[in-house]
């Protein structure tokens, strides 16, 4: 096998198990964000409920806590927005090093 | 002996741009140590603040303002920041009067004079956690030297 092969063939290999490393550490932790939103957003519905059939919520207040409850949507949105940036920027920067490091490596 | 030599030049100049590429080619502000901490400093503030709303704006009104004014600096200093748009997109969000954050807390507490301690609880819950997704948003980015 010349070298330009086994620069290939390694950084295919390379490459392939970082592009799948990367985006599944991206995926867990955005999902594992959104199931903790998910459980603590029911929790609340359900406290706030109650607390608004024991009259120690007025309707207004629990109108505000809904509203607010919308804003956090946005808030991770913009959260889980920005990570995504990051972990495009981390692959990229990951995807440069590693065609580096094979061509030292191998071509060398 | 030249090829061998080309080959090896080529490489050294592949290495030089690609290391220029991978400086150049960032989509996101790197993390930020200043971002970090007044976004958990804020957030004790607030906090603390918070649990005073039982007790008529007019009597905190001097702390509200410095509250803020800190605040305000938090959003300034995200802004100011290039590729930095998320972030200051969430403190505007928190400062706001009229979305349902720190800045929307704060006019109802004017607005309302006094705040009943059930809310203000619920409220805290839910205003601590916006401070977190921006303090967490800030962790997640690179840490450059």
């Amino acid at each position: 096998m010349s070298k330009k092969d086994e620069f290939l063939t390694t950084l295919k290999a390379a490459l392939s198990v970082f592009a799948q490393d990367q985006w599944k550490q991206f995926a867990t932790e955005a999902l594992r964000d959104t199931e903790v939103f998910i459980i603590e957003s029911k929790d609340d519905l359900i406290r706030w409920h109650q607390a608004l059939q024991s009259k120690q919520l007025s309707k207004k207040d629990f109108e505000w806590l809904i509203a607010s409850k919308k804003d956090e949507v946005s808030l991770l949105a913009l959260k889980e927005l920005g990570l995504a940036k990051v972990a495009q920027d981390r692959f990229i920067n990951g995807m440069l090093d590693l065609v580096v490091n094979t061509a030292f490596k191998t071509l060398l | 002996m030249t090829k061998v030599i080309i080959n090896k030049s080529w490489i050294k100049l592949s290495a030089i741009i690609l290391t220029l590429l991978l400086l150049g080619c960032t989509s996101i502000a790197p993390f930020n140590q200043i971002a970090y901490e007044k976004a958990t400093s804020v957030k004790a503030r607030s906090m603390l603040l918070m649990s005073k709303a039982t007790q008529p704006y007019t009597t905190h009104k001097d702390e509200i303002a410095i509250l803020l004014l800190e605040a305000q600096q938090g959003y300034e200093y995200a802004k100011g920041r290039p590729k930095n748009q998320q972030s200051s997109a969430q403190w505007a969000i928190i400062l706001s009067p009229q979305r349902h954050s720190l800045g929307g807390f704060l006019h109802k507490w004017k607005l309302e004079k006094t705040l009943s301690s059930f809310y203000i609880q619920e409220a805290q819950k839910l205003i601590g956690r916006h401070f977190d997704y921006i303090s967490s948003l800030e962790s997640g980015k690179i840490n450059k030297p």
